[in-house]
């Protein structure tokens, strides 16, 4: 097993258990490489739930790629325990890909962390990296344990990375 | 999902990282594979805290090539029991330095990769990041992970140096 499997598996770890729960959410992800940038704005994910169609992003192999979101509780009540907020960078076969990939290899970049979220919470994250094989890339930040009830949903954001 | 929930088992069955009687606990990494050998280079560190400046341990020193990729992970986990901490961060890095075990923390604007993170800690709550990079130029780096804005009278912290050859 891979130190990134046990990554996410230790952050995964007692959500499990967790009850039915409120389930809104906002995302905000922004990617820059070189002189590009996109914006993308959090997408469902749910049993039966066609995903938008992802939009690419062209960079260099070896140039930095920075990553900023957001993701923001828009309930107005309750509180939504031990979720988990998910981003990764992974190697996939081919643009718009609908399955998203094992992150047992070609992992450019992945963090995890676990919050309560009260209305109008908030978490935040900024992090760079470098991809150094050319290839397409599945970049994607999303939520796990936020669902509730059997119409629950998780929340998410993609963008597809072409790496030249 | 089945092969998450298979790590999530595997985790909770073998993994070292346990919650201290500290307020944060920190397992700090980096690796690297040579590519014509297989042979693995890596370093690793765990929490100490500031004061003093620089913290009380001394730091993991470890080699590696430049210009070749490696890979840095943390997990930081809050062990603070007694209740919530609004707009915590914590922040990692990797910069130039002059020399090993220095002191002082650099300007980041030379950082060759950071990240940060803001959320509310809840007792046992965890953030992680697991980072692809290459460090272009040798010499030496801090790779530096750390609490902020905890509302306490010390931070936290886990650090390696690492000297890209």
């Amino acid at each position: 097993m891979s130190n990134r499997t046990i990554l996410v598996a230790i952050l995964l770890s007692g959500f499990f258990s967790v009850p039915a729960r409120a389930d809104h959410f906002t995302i905000d992800l922004e990617v820059k490489a070189g002189g590009a940038s996109k914006t993308v704005k959090a997408d469902r994910a749910a049993l039966g739930v066609k995903a938008k169609e992802r939009e690419a992003l062209t960079a260099k192999a070896g140039a930095t790629m920075t990553v900023k979101w957001t993701v923001t509780s828009t309930a107005k009540t309750g509180v939504v325990k031990d979720v988990l907020v998910h981003f990764f960078v992974v190697r996939q076969e081919k643009l718009g890909q609908a399955s998203v990939p094992k992150l047992d290899k070609d992992v450019a970049a992945e963090s995890a962390l676990t919050m309560d979220f009260k209305p109008k919470d908030k978490a935040t994250g900024e992090l760079s990296f470098t991809i150094a094989a050319p290839g397409i890339y599945l970049l994607r930040l999303e939520t796990i344990g936020a669902a509730s009830g059997a119409d629950g949903h998780e929340h998410f954001a993609a963008l597809d990375l072409v790496i030249k | 999902m089945k092969s998450r929930c298979a790590a999530v088992l595997f985790a909770l069955l073998f993994c070292p990282f346990a919650a201290r009687a500290e307020h944060a606990s920190i397992d700090l990494q980096v690796s690297q594979v040579d590519p014509l050998t297989g042979q693995t280079r890596n370093g690793r560190a765990s929490s100490d805290q500031e004061p003093p400046p620089s913290g009380n341990d001394k730091r993991p020193v470890v080699k590696v090539k430049a210009r070749q990729p490696l890979t840095v992970q943390f997990i930081y986990q809050n062990t603070y029991p007694h209740g919530d901490i609004r707009d915590a961060g914590v922040e990692y890095f990797v910069v130039p330095v002059e020399k090993t075990n220095q002191k002082t923390v650099p300007d980041l604007k030379n950082a060759v990769t950071r990240g940060k993170f803001t959320l509310n800690f809840k007792p046992k709550a965890k953030v992680g990041a697991r980072v692809a990079l290459t460090i272009q130029k040798p010499g030496i780096y801090l790779l530096r992970v750390q609490s902020e804005n905890t509302n306490s009278d010390h931070e936290h912290f886990s650090a390696i140096d690492v000297i890209a050859e």
